[in-house]
């Protein structure tokens, strides 16, 4: 299944469980966007763009 | 629903302003609670949220039902919005189109996937479940993402209308999501309200971005940007007036500088509906 195989390897690049991945990776992602790649993966793993991170910060504290 | 709901600007309510709100009674319209945060409320937590849904009507943002996951969904978080829903009564619930979750990791972000069919039907099918399970129909919202797939097929506003004709949910159009995609992939915001089906966006959000230079950052940590308020009475002039919700969670002010926010989204709301009077006088 495309979407479970998409979103396994996202979460391994971005759980840095394997770094030649992120390479692999990228290469199903699109190249006309302003922000490079390596840096949208970041923003992804340091959760910069995390609006809701003291949210599912405070989901993992009860759950 | 609540008429006046339907007219007004809201805020979204965080917990370090929830004491503000309920000696001060602000003349606001409406609120909106990251309900994630309230689901093991108890005590004076819980209390409080009572007491803001029994001065002003209250709707549920939700961040962890992971709609486009492949995770079995988590009926456990389901069964605590249910439980607080029965309890809050919230006017609606909505939720992000992206996924949160893989193999039981909470990714502590709304993360993008691939628009595909075969991502719209499994999308549909858990979005079907979770409005059967809460017993109401769901409000998803656009996210702002950083990456895009070669195998989309659709775009998000694609995927979304399809998705709401499939299974009856409503939209939350995030303008802030929508203009900082169009600086950052191109997309343009305007031609995406111009295809959305205005009678199934039931609200509208509003928030600042962070200026990286080269591209933005959907951070709600700035007030709403001109452009965002430019696209914002493009979408009122095309959709007529809408909840419409200003949002802030990082670096969060005082909350006089969110009541100023909510003010400039109601002058917007009024100026529709005075033409729109004037316009059935004539």
């Amino acid at each position: 299944m495309l979407l479970q195989d998409i979103q396994r390897r996202f979460s391994d690049v971005l759980l840095n469980r394997d770094i030649r991945l992120q390479t692999l990776f990228e290469g199903e992602l699109k190249t006309n966007s302003r922000i490079p790649q390596s840096i949208a993966l970041e923003i992804y793993k340091n959760n910069v763009s995390m609006a809701c991170v003291n949210t599912l910060r405070s989901i993992l504290s009860c759950s | 629903m609540n008429e006046q709901l339907v007219n007004d600007a809201g805020i979204g309510l965080r917990g370090q302003h929830t004491s503000y709100v309920l000696d001060n009674k602000p003349d606001i319209g409406w609120f909106e609670i990251l309900a994630d945060n309230y689901l093991s409320a108890g005590g004076l937590v819980a209390d409080q949220l009572v007491a803001v849904r029994d001065c002003y009507p209250l709707t549920f943002h939700c961040v962890g039902m992971s709609l486009a996951g492949t995770d079995s969904l988590d009926m456990a978080y389901l069964a605590r919005v249910k439980m607080l829903a029965q309890k809050i009564e919230p006017e609606w619930i909505s939720d992000h189109l992206c996924f949160t979750r893989y193999g039981q990791h909470h990714m502590h972000d709304l993360l993008p996937f691939p628009y595909t069919a075969e991502a719209l039907l499994h999308v549909a099918e858990r979005v079907t479940i979770i409005q059967e399970y809460l017993q109401r129909r769901l409000v998803i919202e656009n996210v702002s993402s950083y990456l895009q797939f070669n195998d989309s097929a659709m775009t998000e506003a694609e995927f979304l209308s399809e998705l709401s004709i499939k299974t009856g949910c409503d939209i939350l159009f995030d303008i802030n999501n929508a203009y900082v995609n169009e600086v950052n992939h191109g997309i343009n915001a305007r031609d995406i309200i111009d295809k959305l089906d205005a009678d199934r966006i039931r609200e509208i959000h509003l928030a600042g971005y962070e200026d990286k230079g080269e591209y933005l950052v959907d951070a709600h940590n700035n007030k709403v940007a001109d452009p965002v308020w430019e696209l914002y009475k493009y979408l009122i002039d095309k959709t007529g007036a809408k909840p419409t919700l200003i949002e802030w969670d990082n670096d969060i002010p005082e909350f006089y500088v969110l009541l100023n926010e909510a003010s400039r989204a109601q002058q917007v709301i009024e100026s529709y509906k005075t033409i729109n009077q004037f316009e059935k006088a004539v």
